[in-house]
């Protein structure tokens, strides 16, 4: 028997789930390259040090439509409820697979939602430092080394969510992937991760 | 034999942050000495550097000023400032006009705030140089300079700023601006010999009535290759020169300590992740209903 | 110049650059030395800084020479005699001259003629009708063997110095201020730096150049600048001096070689008509002691006339023919700059040869020129550039089709493609090395001038019998390897001069003589070129005195002395005023130290020490001037305010009016309020280097002057741009509005000055207005050397250009 399969994320949000994802990886590549003498060879994936400076900058514009596009999609779906505080209460039993004191999620947990809105204030530091970094000519000497310090900590905090979220994806919980790859999940995912979402749990 | 160009720092490189000591120790360390109350604003050392360097000539309107362009460029390395300022009753007029162009900083922060591997070079003699090859063109050595001197070129998308004519030095000879400049205002020397003088007219500045005279070697960047002996030594900001320049402003020591926080944060981000992974586990779902 | 000449006997920057280090006060006044002799400046500021002299400005404006001088002093435009003149009275005043100096070096106690007088702005002698002054009264009383009576005690009222001291009481510093426009507090401030020279331990420099010359009054402020180092003891001095600096690399070289009108090479008199013979001319020109025991070195003018002739008409000069005298056009009147374009504007002249000038924009209201030049039949220019003067035509409107000239353009060399040697202010004379290839199809002046040479010859020949004044054409001597074109080391040694039987070249005019047995072609530089080599071009660097003499570095005229007068550096006794600063020194039997004035074994007590006056000595009082033994305030033909002096004299009343010139003064009534003046800068020499990128880029464009308060009166902007206009012309540039030119308060009035700089015409890389639009047709009473530097203008805001 096939057991039939439930659809997840539309072809559109995979593709700006995609490019939000691969212009991030590729910024934070070049992004570590010039913070970090001893990654600068990562600009080599983009043409070296001067084609990387210029590049980094374009593909942020990408990336921030991708955000601006991805926030659209999906910020209905984002807002936290009553049940969500509860989830976030419970977050080490999430951790530690201990299903049964997690309390049931929509079709995005807590954490999700909240992974949305600090990504969607980090874009913001991001674009709004990186413009600066982008045209020095326009801004005073102190206005640009702020930017520097405030776009490496955004680098930062996106690269730490980036390594949970991936790790979160992929090994943590099988199943999940496929959701941002075919569009689709399997009805036992489903319910393990979104019962409310599946309506194999309802709102107590 | 002529000087060895013996490195002393590389951009985006160890040495940035600890030095490379001098294999030949004792080799010269160079310093220019602009004596301001010397200089007659004849332009003929903005001219000489154009023409040693080959920059390429800028087409210039005159904006209300003897000054011939209104900043510096990266075809325009050495500027001729002017500036009229009254000093307390109306009698008192001074011109001041100043040589504006890299200072050489012995630490210097457009080296220290560049990204790219050997894109600035200091050399133990003292003298700073950008490296056009190896510059991918942020402009952070822009935002880094306390003195407002490296500039963009949108064309070939480097930085460019005075190189103290180094093809000069390393061939025993000084700079071309110290050499065409009529009334020796610009000196060139041992940077010990030209403290030294700078003190001898110094002391004849207070003997002239500018008790305010003083050098301009400022601690804050190490000390710099190119000194200033300023009349009005208290009027600093009249002459674009800013009172405490720091080779490492606030936000770029924040940034470098942040930098090394944060390759162990990431770090400590993956390891967690694995930890997490051997210690838990994957969470699989229940195919089989 | 012809004030030194009237002064000291010799026309020439008294000192040399590099001793300018040696002085304890400089005064720059009527220059700019910071903007236009850098190069030679750096010796003042090594006065300044190394000897710890007193570096002051006096000047219209704050300078850049200003900017690195220890007191300034804004004056207005054209009151110079006014502020020396209280120089002057100050130090007589308080005993400030330097006694010794002035009795032993001076004509001080020369007895003047009892009917010289001066009144109400008027000398004795004043010819209203011929507009000149008969000089007769201004002579000397002589006793019975011709000789000038003396009062050493300087206390008889007709000795020169009683004369001198009574003329100048009345420039007190309170008039001094009112006719300057300076406070007397300042002015008094300045008088003392000035004046703290006059004593044997202290020596002062005055620096001056075209600031001064410039004026109907030039040659007179020349001369006061003259009487106060004479009566500050600054003259024959290291680190003295009246120097006067040129400026191109080699305008004294032009002056030395005849560029003046009324000049042989050498400054030798050019002849007149009414010398019909050789001897008269000789007798005219040859001076005679005025005091028993006198060098009197114009007494030799015959051996250099002499040689200058057989140097150029060789085998053809002879005892028989005068020498060739009778070759010699006689000047009849006076070939100045301002008169030769009067008489083109008659219809006497109808070609012009302009070559090593830019002829349309070196002169005087060029409204007025542009319309002689429309008159000429052909001009041609000699230049590597092609000037504004080679296109005079296409003036901004002007109609080409109304300009019926036919103008010719030779390229030529520019020196930098060229040997040959340059002589600077200080009369150094350096010879120079080629430095890069000419572009080709350029020819070097010296062909230019020899094919014409060649041609001229050729048609007279074909002229036969018919020809008119053949024969000086005909017998000129040409005798070069190449005649086509002669190397500048045959006419370096033919300037020099050899013995005319041996062919050896001479070491120095004390070998010339009147028999035709030498030749010269310039007497001062005989020993530039001798048997041992171009001394032009010796680099030797020693400098055993310390004063910066380097007698072994190129040659100095005359006789490779580097100080001139230097007989007057020392005393009665031959000591030096100061040990520490010699010029030459007697040791007992010689002369040591600088090349001595007179014989160097001729022992102190006998000859004066100006050796080319008549007298001996200096001139504090000198009849040489057309325009008055001393000098006198005159306002600028176009004033601000009135002669506070003497009214009904405003102006110098030997002014040579040329035709019209009154009618395109400002009139009363006119709106002209504001005083103008026209200067360089450094980034431009003249007009040649709007044609060099880098240096366009330095000083990119026209502009004007404007002090803040009338800018923000005309709601002129910085930056903006403002249009200037006089009777005759207007310019408009970016305005520059500037602290560094304050309001004046002249006469009770307050006046404003607007400054102009000269170097812009419609062709080169950046074009703008040509300043000389502004300026009026009127020049010095003496050289006519045109009034550059003070008139009226009225000033506007002008609308952005829409280009």
């Amino acid at each position: 028997m096939v057991t039939p399969l439930i659809k997840r994320f539309s072809f559109v949000e995979r593709i700006v789930h995609w490019v939000v994802g691969i212009t991030f990886v590729a910024l934070l590549a070049t992004g570590l390259a010039f913070a970090y003498p001893s990654l600068f060879w990562l600009t080599m994936f983009l043409g070296g040090g001067p084609a990387a400076r210029v590049l980094h900058p374009q593909i942020g514009v990408l990336f921030g439509v991708g955000i601006l596009f991805m926030f659209g999609l999906w910020v209905r779906d984002m807002f936290l409820d009553r049940q969500d505080r509860a989830w976030l209460g419970a977050i080490k039993h999430y951790a530690t697979h201990d299903r049964d004191n997690v309390p049931p999620a929509g079709k995005y947990n807590a954490g999700q939602k909240l992974f949305f809105w600090v990504q969607s204030v980090l874009a913001i530091l991001f674009m709004v430092t990186g413009g600066l970094l982008w045209f020095p000519e326009s801004f005073g000497a102190t206005w640009l080394n702020t930017a520097r310090l405030l776009h490496y900590a955004s680098t930062l905090g996106g690269g730490l969510f980036l390594i949970v979220h991936v790790y979160l994806g992929t090994v943590a919980y099988p199943g999940t992937a496929r959701s941002m790859i075919e569009g689709t999940v399997t009805p036992a995912w489903a319910k393990l991760h979104h019962p409310r979402w599946t309506g194999d749990r309802v709102d107590r | 034999m002529p000087d060895t160009l013996a490195i002393k720092r590389i951009s985006a490189s160890p040495s940035a942050l600890i030095p490379l000591a001098s294999l030949r120790s004792g080799g010269p360390v160079y310093s220019k000495l602009v004596d301001i109350s010397k200089c007659i604003g004849c332009k003929g050392c903005e001219v000489a550097c154009k023409e040693w360097n080959d920059l390429k000539v800028e087409q210039t309107t005159n904006f209300g000023s003897f000054q011939s362009h209104k900043d510096l460029s990266s075809n325009t390395w050495l500027l001729m400032r002017f500036n009229e300022v009254e000093l307390g009753d109306g009698d008192d007029l001074t011109w001041m006009i100043k040589k504006d162009a890299c200072l050489h900083c012995e630490e210097p922060g457009c080296l220290f705030a560049c990204p790219a591997p050997g894109a600035i070079v200091q050399y133990q003699n003292g003298i700073v140089d950008f490296n056009q090859d190896n510059c991918i063109g942020c402009q952070y050595c822009v935002s880094g300079c306390p003195f407002d001197i490296p500039r963009y070129d949108k064309e070939t998308k480097t930085v460019a700023k005075c190189n103290m004519c180094i093809d000069r030095v390393e061939a025993g000879l000084e700079p071309a601006c110290v050499k065409t400049c009529p009334t020796n205002a610009i000196e060139w020397g041992i940077k010990e010999d030209m403290l030294a003088l700078a003190d001898k007219k110094i002391d004849r500045l207070r003997e002239r009535g500018y008790e305010h005279a003083a050098v301009y070697n400022p601690g804050g960047v190490g000390g710099t290759h190119m000194m200033y002996v300023v009349p009005h030594g208290d009027r600093l900001e009249d002459y674009r020169l800013p009172a405490h320049p720091t080779a490492s402003p606030g936000q770029l020591r924040g940034l470098n300590v942040l930098q090394r926080v944060g390759s162990y944060l990431l770090g400590f981000g993956v390891i967690s992740a694995l930890v997490h992974f051997l210690a838990v586990g994957p969470e699989r779902p229940e195919e089989s209903v | 110049m012809a004030s030194l000449a009237a002064t000291f006997g010799r026309g020439a920057m008294t000192n040399h650059w590099k001793d300018i280090k040696n002085a304890d006060v400089v005064l720059v006044m009527g220059a700019n030395p910071a903007e236009n002799h850098p190069c030679g400046f750096k010796w003042a500021l090594e006065a300044r800084d190394e000897n710890n002299a007193t570096l002051v400005t006096i000047d219209p404006r704050f300078t850049r020479t200003s900017a690195v001088a220890d007191k300034h002093m804004q004056i207005r435009p054209g009151s110079d005699i006014a502020v020396l003149g209280g120089l002057i009275r100050h130090m007589l005043a308080n005993d400030l001259y330097h006694a010794d100096y002035v009795r032993e070096h001076t004509n001080a106690s020369f007895l003047v003629s009892g009917d010289f007088g001066f009144e109400d702005g008027l000398f004795s002698g004043f010819d209203e009708a011929a507009s000149a002054y008969d000089k007769t009264s201004w002579s000397y009383q002589r006793d019975a063997a011709g000789f000038v009576r003396r009062d050493m005690t300087l206390q008889d009222p007709q000795c020169a110095f009683q004369l001198l001291k009574t003329h100048y009481e009345r420039y007190t510093p309170a008039m001094v201020a009112r006719i300057a426009g300076c406070t007397e507090e300042k002015f008094l401030e300045m008088a003392d730096i000035i004046c703290s020279t006059g004593r044997a331990d202290r020596v002062g420099t005055i620096m001056y150049a075209v600031g001064w010359t410039m004026h109907t009054v030039g040659s007179q402020i020349i001369r006061t600048a003259a009487i106060i180092q004479l009566l500050l003891g600054n003259i024959g001095r290291p680190g003295g001096g009246v120097n006067a600096l040129r400026g191109h690399a080699n305008v004294q070289g032009a002056t030395d070689h005849a560029i003046v009108a009324e000049m042989l090479p050498g400054y030798m008199k050019v002849p007149t008509p009414a010398q019909t013979t050789l001897r008269e001319y000789l007798d005219a020109s040859t001076p005679t002691p005025l005091v028993a025991d006198t060098v009197n070195y114009g007494g030799n003018s015959p051996k250099f006339f002499v040689s200058q002739m057989k140097a150029w008409f060789g085998d053809h000069a002879t005892a028989a023919n005068e020498f060739g005298y009778q070759y010699l056009a006689k000047q009849d009147g006076d070939a100045t700059w301002l008169s030769i374009w009067d008489k083109v504007r008659q219809g006497d002249i109808e070609g012009f040869i302009s070559l090593g000038f830019n002829s349309l924009l070196a002169g005087p209201d060029v409204p007025r020129l542009l319309e002689s030049m429309s008159k000429l039949k052909w001009k041609v220019v000699i230049d590597p550039f092609l000037l504004d003067s080679a296109e005079f035509w296409r003036v901004p409107g002007m109609n080409p089709a109304e300009v019926q000239t036919e103008v010719m353009y030779m390229p030529t060399t520019h020196w930098i493609e060229r040997d040959g040697s340059f002589t600077n202010s200080g009369r150094w004379v350096q010879w120079k090395e080629k430095a890069i290839d000419a572009p080709d199809g350029v020819r070097s002046d010296t062909y230019v001038l020899s094919e014409l040479f060649w041609r001229v010859k050729e048609l007279y020949l074909q002229d036969g019998e018919d020809a008119v004044y053949n024969e000086p054409i005909q017998n000129l001597t040409w005798d070069y390897l190449n005649p086509r074109e002669p190397t500048l080391t045959e006419l370096a040694k033919e300037i020099n001069g050899y013995d005319r039987a041996t062919g050896r070249l001479l070491s120095s005019f004390g070998e010339l003589r009147d028999d035709g047995g030498t030749s010269a072609g310039n007497w001062i530089y005989t020993g530039s070129y001798t048997e041992a080599g171009n001394m032009m071009a010796r680099r030797g660097t020693d400098d055993p005195t310390g004063l910066g003499m380097h007698h072994d570095w190129a040659f100095s005229w005359p006789l490779n002395r580097r100080v001139l007068y230097t007989r007057a550096s020392a005393d009665a006794e031959g000591r030096p005023w100061d040990s520490t600063r010699p010029g030459i020194a007697w040791n007992g039997s010689r002369w040591i130290g600088d090349v001595a004035d007179y014989g160097a074994t001729t022992p102190p007590g006998g000859p004066g020490a100006f050796i080319m006056t008549e007298e001996g000595v200096a001139r504090l009082f000198s009849n040489h001037l057309v325009d008055g033994p001393f000098s006198e305030h005159y306002e600028p033909v176009e004033s601000p305010t009135t002669n506070a002096l003497h009214e009904s004299v405003a102006v110098n009343p030997i002014l040579n009016w040329y035709d019209g010139v009154r009618e395109t003064l400002a009139a009363e009534g006119d709106d002209f309020p504001y005083a103008c003046t026209i200067y360089r800068v450094v980034e431009h020499e003249h007009f040649v280097t709007r044609n060099v990128p880098l240096l366009v880029e330095a000083m990119p464009d026209f502009f004007v002057e404007v002090p803040e308060g009338l800018a923000a009166l005309k709601g002129i902007e910085n930056g903006g741009r403002a249009r200037v206009w006089s009777k005759r012309g207007e310019v408009e540039g970016v305005a520059i509005v500037t602290k560094r030119i304050k309001p004046l308060l002249v006469n009770g009035q307050t006046v404003w000055t607007v400054g102009i700089p000269v170097h812009w015409g419609f062709v080169g890389i950046t074009q703008g207005s040509m300043a000389n639009l502004l300026t009026p047709y009127i020049g010095d009473a003496n050289t006519r050397c045109p009034e550059f530097k003070a008139f009226l203008v009225n000033i506007e805001r002008a609308e952005p250009r829409t280009t």
